[in-house]
């Protein structure tokens, strides 16, 4: 993980110079308000790729706590949550990461489960060194139409 | 105005049509169980006559189907009725005893609604109700489970050997005013469908 | 509902035709989903009846010094009000010499109309309608062990759906091993009883995945396995329903099939998968 990490630090700064960083579209980020003695809480949103070319999450960092990328699967009627290491974002296409399906898993809080009301800041890894970072706002429910959760795909 | 008429008529009508089905009663699964609490105390589904029981099987380490589904029970409990939300009791079954203790439970549970009764209790006890209400769950594979995962522990012992991810069967189970099983809920089922399953099961 | 219906007075005659027949129509929306949920209850076949025409095609179907012969029922028809019921199937006779080189028989296909008693128990007379020689020819394929084991699973079922308990008993050797899926059910002759004791005002099981296969060669024992999707409704007007997988031994003895052992479990019941996936 943490070599993953440094990794990707360093491709950004090597590539700074050639890679013009060109953000994804971050749709309304949340994290749920979750129990003050919770071990793991969950970061959802929506990546829009706008650019021309593909783009691959390979990480998640911040200050709050270690994230992992994660996925929820049903198999055989239960359901399983996996850890992943690539989610790619085609050329124009949209990523949800909300309930049921890919989530960002964050534990090991520095300074506690996040609170209903705060903002963190995440920081996205791409595989091609560029990083994004984004401000999620701790929330105890998500907006109506994140909730409708349509079919996974 | 002809057409806004004819469209009341057809929902009110579907409407009515959709009231009239109850949710069956489900047999070969189920039944009653008593399990330690985070009430402190020992508890039985018996408890709940009279009452309309949601149940789910699940760990407080889960970061996502867990949650969501509790924060989905939530939001049900807050468009209940008073007298309604009386007689509805949600019941979180851990299925990680490892970690989830009475009053880690009790804690969790309170923040999503203060009713919300957690049970945990040894593992035969636990596979015992799973088996009885066919939950299933198992431990992921070591390997899939990431050292993030593995501090994840209580204790702070070295947890080479306790990664505790868990696949687990997702549903709420639904149980009517006499503690029989009369189907399942999910974290997706709309809370209308939930309340209006949940209102004619208190009728009967 | 008068509340909803009070505009209508107010409208055109036109309106009000246009608006029955959407009422109409929403009506047998709502009926076909009635419908729906009602074929829970299942295919609608005549069990009896089916044990009935299966156990007549099994004693039919023979082995013997001369030759052998095999039916093959494709489809049985509903009973019309003379009990004159048709009968769809493929026979085949083997007889030495008659391509027996190869071990190849020609088919045919035969539409007999039987007639049975009133109480379906009985096939009274059979009449060819269609006999021809059908376009294939195969290996022998013999029927008689399923048709007599098709008539045991449609016998059983049509007894526990009709609370006959010596119907169930007909079916047992001595000294049967019986298991119940429900705890209460310690042998046979608790079954029905337990039944009578639900006071169910419809009970109903829907039989699927029939599945047989020889136990040893040489041998006329059977593996015989199936699903229920049993369903009742209560007094109090609800419906129960349970997924159960059977699994039986039966040996064919004296032209019966009969029950060595019988299992019957409960299994988890089916759901919507769909909401399962869509969370």
């Amino acid at each position: 993980m943490r070599h993953k990490l440094l990794l990707a630090s360093a491709l950004t700064c090597a590539l700074s110079s050639i890679v013009q960083a060109a953000p994804l579209v971050v749709n309304e980020p949340w994290i749920r308000a979750m129990p003050s003695n919770s071990r793991v809480i969950p970061i959802f949103f929506g990546l829009e790729n706008i650019t021309s070319s593909e783009r691959v999450l390979v990480a998640m960092y911040s200050p709050a706590g270690e994230v992992e990328i994660h996925e929820t699967v049903p198999v055989d009627g239960m359901m399983k949550m996996q850890p992943i290491m690539a989610l790619p974002i085609a050329a124009g296409q949209k990523v949800m990461l909300k309930p049921g399906g890919y989530h960002g898993m964050m534990s090991s809080f520095t300074h506690g489960v996040p609170a209903e009301g705060e903002t963190v800041a995440v920081t996205l890894v791409y595989a091609n060194g560029e990083e994004q970072q984004i401000h999620v706002k701790v929330i105890r429910r998500a907006k109506t139409k994140t909730m409708q959760m349509p079919a996974t795909n | 105005m002809l057409f806004r008429t004819a469209l009341g008529l057809v929902v009110g009508l579907l409407l009515s049509v959709n009231l009239m089905a109850s949710m069956p009663i489900l047999k070969g699964i189920g039944g009653d169980f008593s399990l330690q609490s985070s009430l402190g105390k020992q508890v039985s589904l018996s408890d709940y006559r009279g009452q309309v029981v949601l149940m789910f099987f699940g760990y407080t380490n889960c970061a996502d189907i867990c949650p969501t589904t509790m924060a989905h029970m939530s939001q049900l409990m807050d468009r209940l009725t008073p007298e309604q939300a009386q007689q509805v009791q949600v019941l979180f079954v851990s299925i990680d005893g490892d970690n989830d203790t009475p009053g880690h439970l009790n804690n969790y549970l309170a923040y999503f609604n203060p009713t919300f009764v957690g049970l945990v209790d040894e593992r035969h006890k636990i596979d015992a109700v799973a088996a009885q209400y066919h939950a299933q769950y198992e431990k992921l594979a070591e390997g899939l489970v990431t050292t993030v995962y593995k501090k994840l522990t209580l204790t702070g012992e070295p947890t080479e050997q306790r990664g505790y991810l868990y696949s687990h069967t997702a549903k709420i189970y639904v149980m009517g005013t006499q503690g029989r099983v009369r189907g399942y809920f999910y974290m997706g089922t709309p809370h209308d469908e939930m309340h209006t399953q949940i209102k004619l099961l208190l009728q009967e | 509902m008068e509340v909803l219906m009070q505009p209508l007075v107010r409208l055109s005659r036109k309106a009000q035709t246009i608006i029955i027949k959407l009422v109409a129509l929403v009506l047998m929306v709502g009926l076909s989903a009635a419908a729906v949920a009602a074929d829970l209850s299942g295919s609608n076949l005549n069990y009896g009846l089916h044990s009935t025409i299966y156990q007549w095609f099994g004693q039919l179907d023979t082995a013997n010094h001369t030759h052998e012969s095999s039916h093959h029922i494709l489809n049985i028809g509903q009973p019309n009000p003379e009990g004159v019921v048709e009968v769809k199937l493929e026979s085949q006779v083997a007889r030495p010499g008659q391509g027996a080189e190869q071990g190849r028989y020609p088919g045919r296909y035969e539409e007999r109309l039987l007639r049975v008693s009133k109480t379906f128990d009985k096939v009274l007379s059979s009449q060819s309608v269609v006999d021809t020689e059908d376009d294939f020819d195969s290996k022998y394929r013999p029927s008689r062990a399923i048709n007599l084991i098709k008539s045991l699973v449609y016998g059983w079922t049509h007894s526990l759906d009709v609370y006959d308990s010596s119907g169930l008993q007909s079916y047992l050797l001595a000294n049967v091993e019986f298991v119940a899926a429900e705890a209460q059910v310690k042998q046979v002759d608790d079954y029905v009883p337990y039944l009578l004791a639900q006071n169910y005002l419809k009970n109903h099981r829907d039989l699927s995945k029939l599945a047989i296969q020889p136990i040893e060669a040489g041998q006329d024992h059977y593996l015989v396995t199936f699903e229920y999707q049993w369903w009742a409704v209560s007094q109090q007007g609800n419906t129960e329903v349970a997924q159960m997988a059977v699994e039986m031994q039966v040996h064919i003895i004296s032209g019966r099939a009969m029950i060595k052992t019988y299992q019957e479990v409960y299994l988890a019941p089916i759901t919507d998968k769909g909401a399962e996936v869509r969370c």
